[in-house]
């Protein structure tokens, strides 16, 4: 699929020069030289001779017509939040100008900034948290953006789901599935259910109402109204798992809004580079189990 | 003999000709009443599982083989290849069905497929479908009235050319 997605002049450069099995991220500025990351470390890469690669606007606006398969109407609700959710689970962030109609965000144009984001799934990555498979508990992962929060959650819930836990993923943006016609393309695990594209609140009633789950699972929490749908989930006796965005867990727990989840989660991972787990805190036990991993 | 031969050979001719210019009008009336059904199956499409243009565009042309389906397989094979441009879409609906306007307008209104939000594209289909209502219509009337009586006069200036050649 990132081959199809990328025009012919891209393709070229980053399957010539770029090691494509540590790529992670490609960004595509409008008049900006072409960069991309290779787990998390962004360089831009250059030609045989040692030129880089200027992004035009026709590069921009051929892969936000292949990332829509030329269907801005079936996407513009992704559009409007930023992203675009391509097959392999290839998701694009975009940035351009907001169009407000009714007071509210219609849909985006002049769109020049794309982050195209490569998931990997990386087996054993979350062999720190067995701990946690074994006593499970509502867990939350955190770590500041890209540091691989999406990828060490893919790999707990396909443990969890290994020992016999049904799961359902609420995957708003199809990042942990990377799924083809609603069939996930990541293994996640042999009791592990989807539900896609499903905006965090209505997903999580129909999962509790309608999947009889173990365990919920989602990628970025975010904003007060989700913390309360997660505080509805764990009432009625499903256990979670998610991730947040945030420095580390004390700046989180010190937040206003997000300060909520402490009374939720029992488990707390911290990530630091490259999704190294680096902390995690059982609040039960009131103790680290593991540092410096 | 001869004679008879030349008038059997013209007889067929005209009566060919005849039936190519009612063909014609049948082709023509065919192709708008198939654009206007490719429109309104977009319609449904869009709006209820909103599947993407390939997929509507696909299901649409499935068990057809007609000048339509023609056009809209090769408008399938740019959506495929990644980029539309408008010129691609000119290219892919040149048929000699179409006069410079219809062309225009059926290459247009591909063009425009898959551009905009839904209420937009909605709003599209339904001017594109007026403006091709009347051409639509046009064409049918003429295949009523010029479809069936090309053939009839092809077969009676044929029948004449063989007389007058006897």
């Amino acid at each position: 699929m990132l081959k199809d997605l990328l025009p012919e002049r891209i393709r070229e450069l980053i399957f010539s020069r770029v090691d494509t099995d540590k790529l992670t991220e490609i960004r595509m500025r409008t008049g900006k030289p072409l960069s991309v990351a290779e787990y998390g470390r962004y360089y831009f890469p250059a030609d045989r001779d040692g030129h880089t690669y200027t992004v035009t606007k026709d590069d921009v606006d051929y892969v936000l017509a292949v990332a829509t398969k030329h269907s801005v109407y079936a996407v513009n609700n992704q559009l409007v939040n930023g992203f675009l959710s391509c097959d392999d689970g290839v998701r694009i962030g975009v940035s351009g100008e907001g169009v407000y109609k009714n007071g509210r965000l219609f849909t985006l144009k002049n769109i020049n900034f794309l982050c195209i984001r490569v998931p990997r799934q990386i087996f054993g990555c979350a062999e720190a948290l067995t701990g946690i498979v074994n006593d499970f508990d509502n867990t939350l992962i955190i770590s500041p953006p890209g540091m691989g929060k999406t990828t060490i959650l893919r790999e707990f819930v396909r443990l969890l789901s290994e020992s016999g836990k049904n799961i359902v993923v609420v995957d708003e943006r199809n990042e942990l599935c990377a799924a083809v016609n609603g069939i996930p393309t990541t293994d996640l695990g042999p009791n592990t259910d989807v539900l896609l594209f499903s905006s965090k609140k209505g997903g999580y009633e129909g999962a509790v109402r309608a999947m009889r789950p173990d365990v919920i699972a989602t990628d970025e929490i975010f904003g007060k109204e989700e913390i309360d749908c997660l505080n509805d989930i764990c009432r009625s006796g499903v256990k979670v798992v998610a991730t947040v965005h945030a420095k580390d867990a004390l700046s989180l727990l010190k937040d206003k809004t997000y300060g909520a989840l402490g009374g939720i989660f029992r488990y707390f991972v911290e990530l630091g580079e490259l999704g190294k787990v680096v902390n995690i805190t059982d609040k039960e036990r009131l103790k680290n189990c593991s540092t410096s991993r | 003999m001869f004679n008879v031969a030349l008038g059997a050979i013209l007889f067929v001719c005209s009566g060919y000709v005849g039936y190519a210019v009612g063909a014609h009008y049948r082709k023509r009336s065919n192709l708008f009443v198939g654009i206007t059904a490719y429109v309104d199956s977009l319609e449904k499409g869009m709006s209820f599982l909103q599947s993407t243009l390939g997929e509507l565009t696909e299901n649409f042309v499935s068990d057809k083989k007609d000048d339509l389906a023609r056009i809209l397989n090769a408008y399938l094979s740019l959506l495929k290849s990644g980029s539309v441009s408008k010129e691609d879409c000119k290219n892919a609906t040149k048929t000699r069905l179409l006069n410079g306007y219809e062309h225009g307008l059926l290459a247009e209104m591909l063009f425009s497929l898959g551009k905009s939000d839904l209420d937009t594209q909605l709003a599209e289909l339904a001017r594109y479908k007026a403006l091709f209502a009347p051409i639509t219509e046009t064409a049918r009337q003429n295949y009523k009235k010029y479809g069936a009586l090309s053939f009839k006069l092809g077969i009676l200036a044929g029948l004449a050319a063989m007389l007058l050649a006897a």
